[in-house]
């Protein structure tokens, strides 16, 4: 199943490099964005970029 | 559910946002106290609809879910709580002017009653009626208090 991951490059709860590592090792099919000027809540904080990504992500 | 189109929350309320104090403690987030009253004013201009962000995506697909459990059965908002970029306060603000501010709006929104909700819906939770907003109002003032300890 394709799979988005979306990181806030303002991310402070976990390391972003070591999230998206393991991520892209364990998850097949996988696109992975890094948002600037994102935090953790990145739906919030950049919500016009990360909402466009996901439609078009879900587009395909 | 507890809401500022009761005279005795109002007045609870105002009597709180009174004790608060240019160098309450923080006990979470980034803003300071006057940011934060200036910050409060954004969500009631959003109220009113002088303030109409856009509905985002997370709302769409949870904003009904949390509706219901932070406006209907009353569960306090958890600490960080995202918001929409348009209601942020990063600038440095005048303490006494914001607290001025914020309870002129309270009175307003309050004397107002359901009329002077916005039927724009709300960018996370969706369409509101008047009622829900008033709880919410009451739900964010108080979230941004117990924030400051007051």
């Amino acid at each position: 199943m394709p799979t988005l991951l979306l990181i806030g490059d303002r991310e402070v709860i976990y390391d972003p490099r070591v999230a998206i590592g393991r991520a892209t090792r364990l998850i097949p099919r996988i696109e992975v964005a890094i948002i600037p000027n994102a935090s953790h809540f990145l739906t919030f904080d950049q919500s016009e970029s990360v909402d466009a990504r996901v439609l078009d992500f879900l587009k395909q | 559910m507890k809401n500022l189109f009761e005279a005795a929350t109002v007045e609870e309320v105002k009597e709180r946002v009174a004790r608060l104090r240019p160098d309450s403690d923080r006990l979470w987030g980034k803003m300071n106290p006057a940011q934060a009253l200036a910050h409060c004013s954004a969500a009631m201009e959003m109220a009113v609809g002088e303030k109409l962000p856009r509905r985002i995506l997370i709302g769409r697909l949870l904003g009904r879910l949390a509706k219901k459990s932070m406006i209907v059965n009353e569960k306090p908002m958890p600490r960080n709580a995202g918001t929409d970029k348009s209601l942020v306060v990063t600038d440095e603000r005048d303490f006494v002017a914001e607290r001025q501010r914020l309870s002129e709006f309270i009175d307003r929104f309050a004397a107002g009653g359901p009329g002077v909700c916005t039927k724009h819906p709300h960018f996370f939770f969706g369409p509101l009626t008047p009622l829900e907003w008033a709880a919410l109002m009451y739900q964010h003032l108080d979230h941004h208090l117990r924030q400051f300890r007051v």
